[in-house]
């Protein structure tokens, strides 16, 4: 029970915060933005709950999908993977509303209950156990992100809008189908049950196939893998710093879930057939998105392209099959989700008070803006994979992981950490660094909301950075159980000679 | 004492950076800043304590315990732990360890104490102060490490803290960009660091220096064989990373343009004690090395082409610090030279005298600038020896120790490489190197005789270039610096003497009393020494050590006297205060040759790439097919086009609102139902 009221209770408050201060004016949004933190908060103590193991399981039918005999349950349980990125989700909520109190001024109704929207359908994808339940949840993200963005996104944000929507769709649209075709064909949308199914070598291959690619497709669109990204740089560009920190720092999680809770266990013949393609892909989003990185003037972009870079090298880990790289799979998830969100906040914050998110606007913060400069020092040395902070041991790992699956995987993928420190240190450089630039009025210095805001994630960042286990006990041992399939399967090269066999 | 206590070694400057680090971000937008005194107090505490409780945990030379050399080892807490890989975290203090501890929080400290003095008037006092601290706990942290990670997590630290250190004054663009080249040349060196180590994992199983040590004396010659290649490449992958740390060719470029930096930080981090972690590192994986000959003669062939080509560099330069900074990467090249014959021991002896007069020119530059008021170019300099006593005294025992005449620390040390080389066995196909490159290091020896005294000559033995008004504004050397610069000259003076010891016998001293290095890291590299010498057996010794000493000497004496000879007059020509100070002409392509190699081979491509991929790929292609994907889209009126167009998105807010209201009261029937 505590699983579904954990779902419900961000929709709970997205209605609350909808109607409780009624008023566009500055007062009724501070009241409104007090107690959507408070309801946050409450929010992210019971993920607690569910993390340290009281989330219990659901499972109560709820309606016939048209068409098929399978009836759709509202199936809810979760497992270390999911428990741990949704106490991702719940506890960037606070961080994302702190972000949002100076972008969204008096309208804090819209902007909160949008945000509550798109954690309550991050939180049922997480714990759903049901195909179309988690198909309905994985949509249902979509829309309040829209909602933001076009409220509340910079110039090209009705652009940056469509790029995101179509796109996402484009990757969703085949899964809804595939999901409706499993129910038809195997009567079940239960993850074990249409699992057993599926594995159980009675559909034909090139059903299978389809079904396989429509999920991926679906996933590669969120992450981003290479070349399903072009959304991701436009989006972030526009996106307001609260919606950034849930959308960079939390959603696109979401697709590498999917493929550990969801492709990898109901296709593991198929996943294992795949893995070097998907293995090249991330690979190439890994150094590719490090390079283009280089080529950025908008922090935000700079920022997307980090992410396609990080995230592109935690696909490759994946993808490795390696328990290793499992493991720092799951600790580079949540530390790419905490030091992402810092700099979503810190560069939201410098585009309020200046209306500028680019490179060569700013300079000498150091010593305009001391807390900023040291903040956005010490997020970036995160995001860098500093050893000491949790994206170092989950890149550590998942280099080892690849290491292990062919040396030259690890030789190539850790290209992006020597970029990654370039990129990154230009950055800084410029903003923090050198001359203010001419015409440039004071910029003051963080907000103690804003402080506190960061001063969480970084101190995660560091817990976790000498406590990994903490998370590759729990959540990585359950993702590298749901691998399992995928690693028992018999690689591609001797399942295509067992027909020819069976023939003699 | 207790082994538990290792941790408190780095958390005491760890401790002293914390608080330093509050009090620096607190009173950032003062007038004044932080209350120095305290800042100064806690910041020269903090090393100092570690300094004493490394003499208190001080390991006796004794053999090795239980098969391992190691005295002191605490495990705290499990670093990694699940399912694919498990590291505990553990601190070692080894004779190795404690050897390097010795005067990495000896010397520190007094680089602290000579901070305090040097930085006073600077506004960042308290912020350079927590810095330098954090420094010292990541060096430890490195020096200490029981396995590769935990001492990457100093490694990468202490190349954090050079990153903040070089570009103190970020205020100047060219500074800032020293500082991160700094750090990004460190990058490349540590990913081979990562490597290397992945390699000995999946070789050795295991990332603990114990273990790899272990599994390499023990392991036979068909299982040594077999895991061949992987062990020489991981040995080469670490050494690309010590190549970074350390400044050798070809990742050799960043360590001049660090001399932007506070000169304390060039005598602490980059003389005395962080670019010496690659020599350290080598010899803390010598078992290794020892079974990668290959892998061997390529520590020694980079450390011989670094030399060269930092001595040589050294001659052109007319900045202070950048001459003494191609000296180091020259004399790291000679310690990577004496690790790549085999003789590690010798290695991080010249690690521990070149702390010593290295620290002491650094500092005794610095008080040549202070007093100078910020002038660096030694063209502008001369006849400062009646004005800056306590600088030209510690400037005089170090480049006495430099140099290698006879007596001084250096002489020794450079002695024991010159002959550890030309007796030597390394490989490269039939041919035996290790003469061939003994030459080519006497060469160089002789090389940095010239151009130590060139330093010396246009500084402090030349005619007096100053103008009488700023002859009468030198500033005096404070105490607070005076006191190391002392301690440090003595030091270069007599710290040879830990190896060879000293003759006292009519005091009742036995003669090896004091020359405690020489046998004191025998339970850590005795092992791997002897595997080596008896795999590549030295030459008969005979007279040949007097023979070296007297012929390392001439060429010392050679040398020095042309360098006084030919710059005694001072240079040709005196430029204006603020002109340019890098060599220009030949000196300038064979100094920044590498620089100019990384720029065409690496940078410029990374960029131009970049911008390619951006322009082409990100704009051009992915964007005019998703545009014509949204025009279609657009022409179609796809329903969830509505959502984004702002006139109506109240009323969307609302049946979305509305919506998931519905679906809440659905759930709530059925769950209760």
């Amino acid at each position: 029970m505590l699983l579904l009221a954990l779902v419900l209770a961000p929709l709970a408050a997205a209605l609350i915060v909808a109607f409780a201060h009624g008023g566009d004016d500055e007062r009724a949004g501070a009241a409104t933005w007090r107690l959507a933190l408070l309801l946050a908060l409450l929010i992210a103590g019971g993920s607690l709950a569910v993390l340290l193991g009281h989330g219990g399981t659901l499972a109560v039918p709820w309606w016939r999908i048209p068409g098929t005999n399978a009836i759709i349950h509202l199936r809810l349980a979760s497992d270390g993977l999911s428990a741990w990125l949704a106490a991702l989700v719940a506890w960037l909520m606070p961080v994302a509303l702190l972000a949002a109190r100076g972008e969204a001024g008096g309208r804090m109704r819209e902007y909160a209950a949008a945000l509550f929207a798109a954690e309550a359908a991050m939180l049922g994808a997480l714990f759903a156990r049901d195909l179309a339940l988690f198909a309905f949840c994985y949509e249902a993200m979509l829309i309040p992100v829209v909602v933001v963005l076009a409220l509340f996104g910079g110039y090209e944000r009705r652009s940056a809008a469509l790029w995101f929507v179509l796109m996402t769709m484009l990757g969703s649209v085949p899964m809804l189908i595939a999901v409706w075709a499993i129910a038809a064909e195997t009567g079940t949308t239960a993850f074990n049950e249409a699992a057993a199914a599926l594995r159980a070598g009675k559909l034909d291959a090139a059903t299978l196939e389809w079904w396989f690619w429509a999920f991926a497709l679906a996933f590669a669109v969120k992450i981003p893998l290479v070349p399903l990204h072009a959304w991701q740089a436009r989006t972030y560009a526009e996106l307001p710093a609260g919606a950034g920190v849930l959308v960079a720092g939390a959603m696109a999680k979401l697709g590498l879930y999917g493929f550990l809770a969801i492709v990898l266990p109901l296709f593991p013949a198929l996943s294992r057939e795949q893995a070097p393609l998907f293995l090249l892909l991330g690979t190439l989003g890994a150094v590719g998105g490090a390079v283009v990185a280089f080529a950025q003037e908008d922090a935000k972009r700079l920022i997307a392209y980090a992410s396609l870079s990080h995230l592109g090298l935690t696909a490759a880990g994946v993808f490795s099959l390696q328990a290793a790289a499992i493991d720092g799979a799951t600790v580079q998830m949540i530390a790419h989700g905490l030091s992402t969100a810092a700099l979503f906040v810190l560069v939201g914050a410098l585009e309020q008070r200046t209306q500028s998110p680019y490179l060569d606007d700013h300079g000498a913060l150091a010593r305009r803006a001391p807390w900023f400069a040291t903040l956005l020092v010490l997020s970036v040395l995160a995001t860098a994979a500093l050893p000491g902070t949790a994206n170092f041991a989950g890149e550590f790992l998942l280099l080892m992981g690849l290491w292990q699956r062919d040396p030259w995987w690890a030789a190539i993928a850790g290209l992006s950490v020597v970029l990654g420190a370039g990129y990154l240190l230009i950055l800084v450089q410029k903003w923090c660094f050198g001359e203010a630039p001419e015409g440039r009025a004071e910029v003051s210095d963080l907000l103690p909301r804003e402080v506190l805001a960061v001063v969480p994630l970084l101190l995660g960042a560091l817990w976790f950075g000498f406590q990994p286990g903490l998370i590759a006990r729990h959540a990585g041992a359950d993702a590298n159980a749901l691998c399992e399939p995928a690693r028992a399967t018999q690689p591609a090269a001797s399942a295509t000679t067992s027909p020819s066999e069976e023939r003699r | 004492m207790d082994a538990q206590l290792l941790w408190l070694i780095p958390a005491l400057p760890l401790a002293a950076a914390l608080v330093n680090g509050a009090l620096a971000l607190g009173t950032a937008r003062d007038a004044y800043g932080a209350p120095r005194a305290l800042v100064a107090l806690l910041a020269v505490l903090g090393p100092a304590l570690s300094f004493a409780l490394t003499l208190a945990l001080w390991p006796s030379a004794g053999g090795p315990l239980e098969g391992l050399p190691e005295v002191y080892r605490a495990t705290y807490f499990t670093w990694f732990a699940g399912s694919g890989f498990a590291l505990p975290f553990t601190l070692v203090l080894d004779q190795l360890s404690a050897l390097m501890l010795l005067f990495v929080t000896g010397i520190g400290a007094l680089i602290h104490l000579y901070s305090v003095g040097y930085m006073w008037a600077d506004r960042g006092f308290a912020r350079f102060m927590c810095y330098m601290n954090l420094f010292m706990a990541a060096m430890i942290v490195l020096v200490m490490g029981g396995s590769l990670p935990v001492t990457f997590l100093g490694w990468e630290g202490v190349g954090l803290c050079s990153y903040l250190l070089i570009g103190f004054w970020h205020e100047r663009t060219a500074y800032a960009d020293a500082a991160r080249k700094a750090f990004v040349y460190n990058r490349v060196g540590d990913l081979g660091f990562l490597l290397g180590a992945f390699a000995l994992l999946s070789v050795a199983g295991s990332l603990d220096y114990a273990a790899i040590s272990q599994w390499c004396r023990s392991a036979d010659a068909a299982r040594l064989a077999e895991a061949g290649p992987l062990l020489s490449l991981a040995a080469l992958a670490i050494f690309l990373g010590c190549c970074g740390k350390s400044a050798q060719i070809p990742l050799a470029a960043w360590l001049p343009d660090a001399m932007a930096g506070p000169t304390p930080v060039s005598a602490l981090i980059h003389a005395a004690t962080m670019v010496t972690a690659g020599v350290f590192l080598v010899a803390r994986l010598a078992d290794l090395y020892v079974v990668a000959p290959q892998a061997l003669t390529v520590v020694l062939l980079v450390g011989c082409a670094t030399a060269l080509w930092g001595a040589i560099a050294g001659l052109v330069q007319h900045d202070i610090k950048k001459a003494l900074a191609y000296s180091t990467v020259s004399q790291l090249g000679f310690m990577f030279m004496a690790a790549g014959s085999g003789a590690f021991s010798v290695a991080l002896f010249h690690v521990f005298t070149h702390a010593f007069f290295k620290a002491a020119l650094f500092l005794a530059a610095g008080a040549v600038i202070h007093g100078l008021h910020h002038e660096q170019d030694m063209r502008r300099m001369g006849g400062l020896r009646p004005h800056l006593p306590i600088a030209y005294l510690a400037a005089f025992y170090g480049w006495w120790a430099i140099v290698g005449l006879p007596f001084a620390a250096g002489f020794f040390s450079k002695d024991l490489i010159l002959e550890h080389l030309w007796l030597g066995h390394n490989e490269l196909g039939a041919l035996n190197i290790a003469p061939l490159v003994a030459g080519v290091a006497l060469l160089t020896a002789g090389l940095t005789a010239v151009y130590m005294t060139r330093v010396m000559t246009l500084v402090f033995w030349s005619p007096c270039r100053l103008d009488a008004e700023a002859r009468a504004h030198i500033a005096p050397t404070p105490l607070t610096m005076s006191v190391p610069l002392l301690i440090l000259a003595l030091g270069s003076l007599v710290a040879g003497f830990a190896w060879v010891g000293l003759p006292l016998d009519a005091l009742g001293i036995p003669p090896d009393a004091l020359a405690f290095i020489k046998h004191y890291l025998a339970p850590v590299l005795a092992a791997p020494e002897q595997r080596w010498l008896a795999a590549h057996p030295h030459g008969e010794l005979g007279n040949l050590p007097w023979a070296i000493a007297g012929v390392g000497t001439l060429v010392a004496a050679l040398g020095a006297l042309i360098g006084y000879a030919v710059w005694r007059q001072g240079p040709a020509q005196v430029p204006s205060a603020g002109s340019e100070t890098a060599p220009s002409g030949w000196g300038g392509h064979w100094t920044f040759a590498w620089d100019r190699l990384a720029e065409w081979l690496i940078v410029k491509p990374v960029f131009a790439l970049g911008y390619a991929l951006y322009w082409v790929i990100e704009l051009a292609i992915l964007g005019i097919s998703g545009w014509l994907a949204m025009q279609a889209a657009r022409a179609l009126g796809a329903g969830y086009l509505a959502v984004v167009q702002r006139a109506r998105l109240r009323a969307n807010l609302l049946c979305a609102v509305l919506g998931g209201a519905a679906f809440l009261a659905v759930v709530i029937v059925f769950v209760v139902r």
